[in-house]
């Protein structure tokens, strides 16, 4: 199979051209194209799905919280992408090609740095290195460790969920345990906790997990640690 | 052997873990290597740098009989190696009747992709029966597990003794025991990457506006940002390292050339010292922060590969020595490695790349 793929160099220096007002069509100048010739990878979907988010965007009120935004979509960015094969999606190169050719819209709008101009501060967001900052990278795997843990639809639930996500599930092993990522969120939808209870919490999970292996533990298991977890936060 | 004296310190070390017993379970199972294919073996706790090819279709093994000589002499025979296994467990407070209450798993797991797969999972007759050799994926690309289908980002195996239910007893009768279900008595890591995978802590270049942002003097060279390095799994993406983007450009043109690789190392130990220097001052503030506690987290690994023998064997003695240094001299941890160009290279550039 033959995928396009981005190098971190030409990423670079394509941000800057788009930045400056061209258009998407110029990544492809830059693509190199990877893998065996016999059968080229269809990317007409993932277009697709791009030109119906970004309409959808279009539509919604300039209140709602953007992490709300991406979070409803990324079910949909994920059911897209999970069936092209694992070795394509584990090329970084990939994603930073996806990520300007097809969804830049995205990153710019989610992403105040590029407002800025600041390469220092926006290539993160669109060079797919660190698969918990890259836009693109990080609303995938938002829904595929909300699909592991019960359903799309807990991507969404936790209301301005960036740093949620980013810092208690991805970034930590906590995606590992779907009944824990599950209690988790529904533990801080019904009662959400503000920043400092919430990192007193995280660290406090990140001690017990140290010492658990969780992968084997039921619904109910997982409610009960969290629960004993914000017991412990909320008396101390 | 060599490695007896590491066995034998084990019990100091692990005993930041607050149960009797676990570390000499954890030593029976630092026994174990990984085969890969038919000429690969790797040291628990290893890691291992693979040809893509090879680590998209060789088959898999975990093998946890004791070689008797090296690593890739005869091994011990499994009655042996289950009696030596059973025995430990005892010590640390398992019944015999017990012994059908543990659960026995091997993952392998992509940090970038968050991708996990049981490679296998049994219970204590199923170790048994197994003889000690643990089939964890057969040759090619039929039904290969996920995230050995992952050659740029490596994944990491894990293998996991832990209580598979409550034990269900009086925990006052029998203090410093493990009690709950998920406890883990001993787990070992295996990180495989290969020749493809992208160096995670790729420098950024740094430009003038961004010395002005970062409010740095306009004759900065390099400046490095790390944003947790005792947060479990942790890894370079939570470095950020800046070099002056006319230097970078003049390394990345004549990149091995000698001022070139030896910037290149400079480097390196500047992010060593980094980590170092970071941990030393969030441990000065988290009392509560254990070894165990940072299992798997940037300064964990860092230690961990520097705390090698010459034969790959984790020397225990000196992973904890180093821990303490970290906290109290943390400039004497950054000078031993300083003094390790050859570890630096050979082990401390790859471990900290980017594996997922």
């Amino acid at each position: 199979m033959r995928y396009p793929s981005l190098t971190e160099k030409a990423t670079a220096s394509l941000v800057v051209e788009l930045l400056a007002g061209s258009n998407t069509e110029v990544v492809d100048r830059e693509k190199r194209m990877i893998g065996n010739v016999d059968q080229e990878l269809d990317l007409t979907e993932i277009s697709q799905l791009s030109r119906e988010l970004k309409a959808e965007l279009e539509t919604i009120d300039d209140s709602v919280p953007r992490d709300s935004f991406e979070g409803a979509i990324a079910g949909r960015i994920h059911e897209a992408l999970k069936p092209i094969d694992i070795q394509i999606l584990d090329d970084k190169g990939f994603w930073r090609y996806l990520a300007l050719r097809h969804f830049w819209w995205l990153a710019v709008w989610r992403e105040d740095a590029f407002a800025k101009g600041d390469p220092g501060k926006y290539l993160k967001y669109v060079n797919a290195m660190n698969s918990t900052e890259c836009v693109l990278t990080r609303t995938f795997l938002r829904g595929q460790i909300a699909l592991e843990a019960g359903g799309y639809e807990l991507a969404e639930t936790v209301e301005q969920a960036t740093d949620f996500w980013r810092s208690h599930i991805s970034r930590v092993n906590n995606w590992k345990y779907p009944t824990l990522v599950r209690a988790f969120i529904r533990s801080h939808t019904e009662d959400r906790m503000l920043t400092d209870p919430l990192r007193s919490f995280a660290r406090a999970l990140n001690r017990r997990r140290s010492s658990f292996w969780l992968r084997d533990h039921t619904d109910d298991e997982a409610e009960k640690i969290v629960a004993d977890l914000r017991g412990k936060i909320d008396g101390a | 052997m060599a490695e007896a004296p590491t066995r034998n310190l084990a019990s100091e070390f692990r005993a930041l873990r607050p149960y009797k017993g676990v570390d000499q379970v954890q030593a029976v199972l630092e026994d174990a290597t990984l085969r890969i294919g038919d000429d690969i073996r790797v040291l628990a706790d290893g890691n291992q740098v693979l040809e893509a090819n090879t680590y998209l279709t060789a088959m898999l093994e975990l093998d946890l009989l004791r070689r008797l000589e090296d690593p890739d002499g005869p091994a011990e025979e499994p009655d042996g190696y289950f009696d030596r296994l059973h025995k430990e467990l005892r010590e640390a407070g398992i019944e015999s009747t017990e012994l059908n209450q543990l659960r026995f798993m091997v993952v392998a797991t992509t940090p970038y992709l968050k991708l996990i797969h049981v490679l296998w999972v049994g219970g204590y007759s199923d170790l048994v029966t197994s003889q000690g050799r643990l089939p964890l994926a057969s040759g090619g690309r039929e039904n290969r597990p996920r995230p050995l289908l992952a050659p740029s980002g490596g994944c990491t195996i894990e293998f996991i003794a832990y209580l598979g239910e409550d034990r269900g007893h009086d925990r006052s009768t029998r203090p410093l025991e493990v009690h709950s279900k998920g406890t883990w008595l001993a787990r070992i890591r295996f990180d495989l990457e290969t020749d493809i995978t992208e160096i995670g802590f790729t420098p950024t270049p740094l430009t003038e506006e961004l010395k002005e942002d970062l409010l740095l003097p306009e004759e900065t060279i390099r400046y490095i940002i790390v944003e947790d390095p005792l947060a479990p799994d942790g890894s370079s993406n939570d470095l950020t390292v800046y070099v002056d983007a006319d230097v970078l450009n003049a390394i990345a043109t004549n990149a091995g050339g000698t001022g070139a690789r030896t910037f290149q190392l400079q480097l390196a130990i500047d992010v060593i010292a980094a980590i170092v220097n970071e941990s030393s001052i969030l441990l000065a503030t988290d009392p509560d922060a254990t070894f165990s506690s940072i299992q798997g987290s940037l300064c964990h690994r860092l230690l961990r590969q520097a705390s090698r023998t010459n034969a790959g064997r984790i020397d225990e003695e000196r992973e904890e020595a180093m821990f303490t240094q970290v906290k109290d001299e943390p400039l004497r941890v950054i000078a031993s490695f300083e003094g390790s160009k050859d570890v630096i290279r050979k082990r401390l550039l790859s471990n900290i790349k980017e594996t997922g």
